[in-house]
């Protein structure tokens, strides 16, 4: 089948960086994986139209973000949003050196976190980031902006020695 | 920072390399799981709304089509129009305080739906219809003297992946707690004996202050599909008043121990509301 055998190259080209993007989105592997695999799934539902997209992998990316978003809201009142899929396969726990970074970008607005992550992980332009989240390119430079800022904040106040300043 | 920060981010890549993702042949897979899901979703969405509307001429599956009580439920709907020697000429109306709200029927702890929706039927000939597939009488036909219905529905997701549960509540007012209690052992007995939905067993039974309440739940499989129609059937008793409550979602599996908690919880209330619940609300 030429639909599969396309699928499955596109699949292997780009579920990993993908991963890696809803990563450092969610802060959570499970989640990443298991939304990623999710939007897969739904791209191979419509692969006909998928394919011949400008940009198949932008919609893998914000079909990936909706879901975790939707996951996020449904797990808010403590539902378990993997009921009707299943537990994800057992991921390795984070290693020590992410703990920081991940911990510091779930604190700042999601908003901010999702242009950081397109700009500085995905490699897309601000002009991109700005039409991928249909924002207008200066508030997505504000976005970014301000994201670096409370990152660094966020960053520093993790390194810095407990009940003390930290020193330069 | 900008530098260090993409430095950072892409630090992360350690930890995605070990996470496993599933080959493409089982991603393929789950979407086309997916689609036949959606499908037998929207076949069954449809069913539920007719099964709460009262059961109509049904022809899905052939474990429904084959299973034909002598009196069939489409047979049973146009009953409800008609009026019988039960049914009094001048019925008091039932106040809007023996009804559940929608909160009460979402359990607590279930998120936020995206939409929700109720709808009213005060008189008496859509009130009469029957809640659900295995209901073969009415409150009506049972001796209710006055009947209220309300529908519910609550929904989550978008069109792709949309989950709808909807809801029936049937209240009945009866002339003396016997006939009450004689409405309710014929109601259990008609889902002891239904042959429509696979019954999956009693979810409880509890004697409250003013009556009682007892919980069922049901499946229905769907050919050629991997989805099925889940239904949890509560019957409660207060004094000379029955209500009738059926709640049902189309999924793959059961998630039925969310929404049974919230049945029983909604039923007590209903139990314990005492002979007389004040009009209004």
């Amino acid at each position: 089948m030429r639909d599969s055998e396309d699928f499955d190259a596109f699949y292997h080209a780009t579920s990993r960086r993908l991963l890696h993007q809803m990563y450092a989105m969610t802060g959570n592997l499970a989640d990443a994986q298991e939304c990623v695999q999710e939007a897969y799934a739904r791209a191979w539902q419509h692969w006909g139209s998928v394919r011949n997209a400008d940009d198949p992998e932008a919609w893998l990316r914000t079909v990936s973000w909706r879901i975790a978003a939707s996951r996020w809201r449904k797990a808010r009142n403590g539902l378990a949003a993997l009921a009707r899929n299943g537990t994800p396969e057992t991921t390795a726990p984070p290693s020590l050196d992410s703990v920081a970074l991940v911990t510091a970008l779930k604190q700042i607005p999601e908003v901010q976190r999702r242009a950081i992550v397109l700009h500085h992980l995905a490699g897309l332009s601000v002009e991109e980031v700005a039409r991928e989240t249909d924002s207008p390119t200066g508030t997505v430079k504000a976005r970014l902006a301000r994201g670096r800022a409370a990152l660094a904040e966020l960053l520093r106040d993790e390194h810095a020695p407990e009940g003390g300043d930290y020193v330069r | 920072m900008s530098d260090d920060l993409s430095r950072q981010l892409e630090r992360l890549r350690a930890d995605v390399a070990r996470v496993p993702l599933s080959p493409a042949p089982d991603v393929r897979r789950r979407g086309e799981q997916r689609t036949r899901r959606q499908a037998a979703a929207a076949t069954l969405a449809g069913v539920a709304a007719l099964a709460a509307i009262g059961y109509g001429t049904l022809d899905l599956t052939s474990s429904r089509a084959d299973v034909q009580p002598a009196q069939s439920p489409t047979a049973r709907s146009s009953d409800t129009a008609e009026p019988t020697p039960t049914t009094p000429t001048a019925p008091a109306a039932l106040p809007a305080a023996v009804m559940l709200e929608i909160d009460e029927l979402i359990p607590a702890e279930a998120p936020p739906p995206d939409t929700t929706d109720t709808t009213d039927y005060p008189a008496q000939d859509e009130g009469a219809a029957t809640a659900w597939a295995c209901q073969a009488s009415t409150l009506g036909e049972l001796g209710a003297t006055s009947t209220r219905r309300r529908d519910y529905e609550w929904a989550y997701g978008d069109r792709g992946g949309r989950v709808v549960n909807t809801g029936v509540q049937i209240v009945g007012q009866f002339a003396d707690p016997a006939a009450a209690t004689a409405a309710v052992e014929a109601l259990a007995a008609e889902l002891k004996n239904c042959s429509v939905a696979r019954k999956l067993g009693e979810l409880g039974a509890m004697q409250t202050r003013h009556g009682s309440a007892r919980t069922w739940s049901y499946y229905t499989p769907v050919q050629g599909g991997d989805a099925g129609l889940w239904d949890y059937i509560g019957v409660a008793r207060s004094a000379k008043r029955v209500t009738v409550v059926v709640y049902s979602y189309v999924g793959m599996d059961a998630i039925g121990n969310r929404l049974a908690d919230a049945l029983p919880v909604a039923l007590r209330r209903l139990s314990e509301a005492g002979p007389s619940a004040p009009a209004g609300g």
